[in-house]
């Protein structure tokens, strides 16, 4: 499906005649890819919809204010950062659990589906992954997953380039470390 | 799923075991999820009257039609929180929302007219003191000057002092040069004059040269353990302490 650039977008957002034409085709154009790595951050569907849903009403309100000198999807990816580490935040404090009890409950998320086998090395990789401080993982999926250039990931994340691949070095070397061990 | 040449390749040095595995997503969804999903979530949206985004129902995958029917669900719950907000507010709390346009606070006539002007005055001046986020090495500046301030109202008293010291016969020379220097700052208005002809270098250096357990006590004072930034990020990023320093 070929989306129109985002330039088209924002105008065609910005004028109040086809302000919900114009949001309609961001959330088309953006959604799958936000999805994926608000999914891979929460694990859960449901609590993937709730994190892509705040975001994008957070979108709708704010994307007036947008400044066209930064790219849209980066400042999408940022909103969608924040939404996961807030949410993950938020569902922590609810289950009254430490962070690392806070990871377990992820862990046993994944291991709760369905599709779980523990014997496949992909569902490995996944749990390595869970065992990560949530900003390495971030790392790790936007890098691994998204194949996200370190200039990008960096306005995202806020973080100097060199310091991100040096956290995706040691994402790596962990997650090798636990499905060699495990 | 694979991995572009550029990942693939730094992958494969930090580790070879990693870079042989293919990508796979264990979360994909069953075949046709996405097409038939749009009712599903269609139905999903309008069951849920109110604007709660949270649910108790954990599916694993996907609903039919979720993606195709995204943009739509999220315009009607904008929609829903434009309405129907005051809606509530007029049924349920007439009173509440008879006064929600009432400010009860004033401000000086022509306050918010004159309040860019202003700021950019102060702002040429010099005036604005800085918070928060801004805090940098400036505050350090800022502590330096006032230190100077300080040091420079000392040597106005011993600089009556040096005047008295002449007036008793003592000869003018065997004062040390930097106080002969400070005899010209005779009030308050000369010394703040003083001060603005400082550098930031000036500053810094001063700063750098008198430093003492004051400073130090002042600033570990402002420093709460939770807001330091990781040990490994200093192993990782030599730049760290800057950045914190400056963003604090």
């Amino acid at each position: 499906m070929v989306h129109p650039n985002d330039q088209e977008l924002l105008a065609t957002f910005k004028n109040a005649a086809t302000k919900e034409q114009g949001f309609t085709s961001i959330v088309k154009k953006f959604q799958e890819k936000l999805y994926w790595h608000i999914r891979r951050m929460v694990i859960d569907h449901e609590d993937a919809n709730d994190v892509l849903q705040n975001l994008f009403i957070k979108v709708w309100n704010g994307l007036d204010n947008f400044r066209e000198a930064s790219q849209l999807y980066t400042w999408l990816y940022r909103i969608a950062t924040n939404e996961c580490l807030t949410f993950l935040e938020q569902k922590k404090r609810k289950q009254v659990i430490s962070i690392s009890d806070g990871e377990n409950g992820l862990t046993n998320q994944l291991k709760a589906d369905t599709n779980f086998d523990a014997g496949k090395l992909e569902w490995k990789l996944q749990l390595g992954i869970q065992q990560l401080p949530e900003k390495q993982r971030l790392v790790f999926n936007l890098r691994y997953y998204d194949e996200m250039p370190y200039d990008e990931m960096s306005k995202i994340l806020d973080t100097s380039a060199g310091a991100l691949k040096a956290s995706y070095h040691h994402a790596a070397k962990k997650i090798e470390e636990y499905i060699l061990n495990n | 799923m694979d991995h572009s040449i550029e990942i693939l390749l730094e992958l494969k040095q930090i580790s070879p075991f990693l870079s042989e595995m293919k990508k796979v997503n264990v979360f994909s969804v069953p075949p046709g999820y996405f097409t038939n999903l749009d009712q599903q979530i269609l139905e999903n949206t309008l069951t849920h009257s109110t604007l709660s985004l949270t649910s108790e129902t954990h599916n694993r995958d996907v609903p039919a039609g979720y993606f195709e029917n995204l943009a739509g669900n999220i315009l009607e719950k904008i929609k829903k929180l434009q309405v129907t907000e005051p809606d509530e507010l007029i049924e349920q709390y007439p009173l509440l929302y008879s006064l929600r346009k009432e400010n009860i606070f004033t401000v000086p006539e022509n306050y918010f007219e004159k309040l860019p002007e202003e700021v950019l005055g102060a702002l040429n001046q010099g005036k604005v003191r800085t918070i928060g986020k801004t805090r940098s090495l400036w505050n350090y500046a800022v502590a330096a000057t006032v230190t100077g301030l300080i040091a420079i109202s000392s040597l106005l008293v011993t600089n009556t002092s040096s005047d008295n010291a002449a007036q008793n016969g003592m000869a003018k020379n065997t004062v040390p040069e930097y106080i002969q220097d400070s005899y010209q700052y005779k009030n308050e208005e000369a010394i703040n004059e003083g001060i603005k002809e400082l550098s930031s270098d000036d500053i810094i250096k001063y700063l750098e040269a008198t430093a003492n357990d004051t400073d130090n006590e002042a600033f570990a004072s402002g420093v709460t353990e939770k807001g330091l930034p990781d040990q490994e990020e200093y192993l990782k990023n030599e730049k760290t302490l800057d950045t914190y320093l400056n963003q604090n």
